[in-house]
């Protein structure tokens, strides 16, 4: 990880691109401009907030005076939306507010089982972290019993990008188009679209809303984070601890699997969209101005990392003006960047025949891998993400 | 003037446009060109009214009309990413027939300090862009076809037109860059490519920037339903020999290879 920010050093981001270029998918980028603010609005001492490393992928951490986990379990955006359509009145949906109320309605829902999960987790004493984590000896509790300095968790997130968009597209065909009603996005989505592929190709052929900065998307996605930022941001698990959330999760394969189809053209199984990406964007600072926009304030910066593809010819030729595309990000105020430097043609060679490609490695979730090590699954998302964005260049 | 003779017809708005003009920019393609280049890569830019279009099965329009404010709002949006040299670029079409219409829309980004270029084929009568000429911070030139007959037969222009406004924008100490699209039939035809050179070396500290035509047009000829003309590949080789004779006039010159 590279944590940058106004000041960084021409040189250095300058190899921080060369080095993205190579296709390692390192660094990633962190925005000490976004962060720092949110770790001390959250009540981080500024020396430790300045200090600032990442747990697992994305989460921001206090090395050393911290306990608790941060990737606590994935919140499925897309749950809520699922459980409306299978459990409500459809009848008394009138409106696309009525239809965010009663999302919310479900959502709340979904975060008391969340909490539920999370309390179930009892902390075990852990004599040998408590020497190493500052505050334990000082207070003279075991970490267990709330010894840290900072105990607080977190929970990563998944799907956001596809209860937007379907939310939109409801908005669009139901509400003001009048094209289905509500029934008939049930029956699509429960069916897996069985009698309904032109429905389907339609919504393939709609653009995908999130990740565009656009004012009613943002303010969306905004709404939706105030709410479950609201509504979780403290649990009592022996201990009172603060809540964190975010916007990336690295379960977008693991908990699609067997989920149902989503009004966004997703398919029963289908992978949810990654982190905050959308490879129909045709412009990566579209993206850039979107994740900037938002506010990650209070308790919502568990990790809100912009997943990119790129295709190596993009960068390799255009090393310098990236670095401004780097340089406008940092002043824009992303939280979290990666990048994966990879072409569609490279990907399915080396799908078809692993023995070509020992050395290519990809971005996963928050480090690289040798792409021949994936499971299949994984290593189609990669190809259908890089033959999408591909498209941009043309 | 009714409300909708005083909107801009835009075909597209290309963000993040590395390959424009300096710095990262936003590029407008504005709709309506006075030119007919056989290898035009943007023939929905040609007309000046909206066309529909029909593309794998589905059909559609070529050109959105906007207001002041809308485009203001979308070329606003990367403002950040413009830094110091980018901004936004105005193609086409033809952008010189356009600016009385984007005169306020010009007003206010120079304004707001943005850097505005324009890419043009610069055969557009004094009159029409010559009042704008300080609204405009770098004016990318094509260099095409200088033998007038050829010019007027092939393109329906008029090269003496082309050399009087260089001479105004070169008397008034503007930034120029020339732009030479490449292809074997037209520019580079032996006896043009012999007045291009010796036009080069008439204005040897403009710099240059060369590049092969292409077919990339192609599906957007079939949308329109109109014939495109086959242009042969010019290699990246070629492409390399013609920037060594270029400099070999004593000029600046870069290979963009989109």
């Amino acid at each position: 990880m590279l944590r940058v920010n106004g000041n960084t050093p021409e040189d250095l981001l300058k190899l921080a691109v060369e080095c993205i270029s190579t296709g390692l998918g390192t660094p990633i980028l962190a925005n000490d401009e976004v962060i720092i603010p949110c770790l001390l609005e959250f009540g981080i001492n500024e020396e430790d907030a300045y200090k600032y490393t990442t747990s697992a992928c994305w989460e921001p951490l206090i090395g050393g005076k911290s306990v608790g986990n941060n990737n606590h379990t994935p919140l499925n955006y897309l749950r809520a939306l699922d459980n409306l359509f299978k459990r409500d009145n459809l009848e008394l949906v009138r409106d696309f507010d009525q239809l965010i109320d009663r999302y919310f309605f479900y959502l709340e829902r979904n975060l008391k089982a969340v909490k539920r999960v999370i309390k179930s987790h009892i902390p075990t004493r852990d004599v040998l972290l408590s020497v190493f984590t500052y505050g334990c000896y000082e207070s003279g509790k075991d970490v267990s019993q709330g010894g840290a300095l900072y105990n607080n968790l977190g929970i990563t997130s998944v799907a956001m990008g596809n209860t937007i968009n379907s939310l939109l597209n409801i908005k669009k065909y139901v509400f003001d188009e009048k094209v289905y009603t509500l029934y008939d996005v049930k029956r699509m989505i429960t069916s897996d679209y069985a009698e309904d592929e032109d429905a389907l190709s339609l919504l393939k052929d709609t653009e995908s809303y999130y990740g565009k900065d656009d004012k009613k998307v943002i303010a969306l996605t905004q709404k939706i984070m105030d709410f479950v930022s609201d509504k979780l941001n403290y649990v009592e698990d022996g201990i009172e601890k603060k809540i964190k959330i975010g916007l990336s999760g690295s379960a977008y394969m693991e908990a699609a699997r067997g989920f149902a189809a989503s009004f966004d053209g997703r398919k029963e199984g289908a992978p949810f969209v990654v982190h905050i990406s959308n490879e129909g964007n045709l412009a990566f600072t579209e993206i850039t101005n979107f994740a900037a926009k938002l506010d990650y304030g209070d308790n919502r910066f568990n990790g809100n990392v912009i997943d990119l593809m790129i295709n190596p010819d993009f960068i390799n030729r255009n090393q310098e003006k990236f670095l401004l595309f780097l340089n406008g990000s940092i002043q824009t105020g992303f939280f979290e960047m990666q990048m994966n430097v990879v072409s569609s043609k490279d990907l399915i060679e080396a799908k078809k025949n692993p023995d070509k490609f020992p050395n290519l490695i990809v971005r996963v979730w928050g480090f690289s891998a040798y792409f021949n090590d994936l499971t299949e699954d994984y290593k189609e998302v990669l190809i259908q993400r890089a033959l999408a964005s591909e498209k941009r260049l043309i | 003037m009714s409300k909708s003779d005083s909107k801009i017809l835009v075909t597209n708005i290309q963000r993040m446009c590395f390959h424009d003009g300096p710095g990262i920019r936003t590029t407008v393609f504005l709709k309506g060109c006075n030119l007919r280049c056989p290898w035009c890569a943007n023939p929905e830019n040609i007309s000046f009214e909206r066309q529909t279009y029909e593309k794998d099965g589905h059909t559609g329009i070529y050109g959105r009309l906007y207001n002041e404010d809308e485009l203001l709002d979308e070329l606003m949006k990367d403002r950040v990413f413009y830094g110091k040299d980018g901004g936004i670029t105005f193609s086409g079409g033809e952008p010189l027939l356009h600016l009385e219409k984007l005169k306020d829309v010009l007003y206010k980004l120079r304004k707001e300090g943005i850097s505005i270029a324009v890419e043009t084929a610069l055969q557009v009568p004094k009159e029409i862009w010559y009042p704008f000429i300080n609204m405009i911070d770098l004016y990318i030139v094509d260099v095409k076809i200088l033998l007038p007959d050829k010019c007027k037969e092939i393109l329906g222009g008029d090269i003496n037109i082309y050399y009087e406004n260089i001479n105004q924008l070169c008397g008034n100490e503007k930034n120029i860059l020339f732009r030479l699209p490449i292809n074997k039939e037209f520019t580079f035809q032996t006896e043009n490519a012999e007045a291009i050179m010796s036009f080069l070396s008439q204005h040897k500290d403009i710099p240059i920037e060369i590049f092969a035509t292409h077919m990339l047009g192609e599906i957007k000829y079939q949308s329109l339903n109109k014939e495109s003309i086959p242009i042969e590949a010019v290699s990246g080789m070629e492409l390399e020999n013609i920037a060594i004779l270029i400099r070999k006039q004593g000029c600046q010159v870069n290979i963009n290879s989109i």
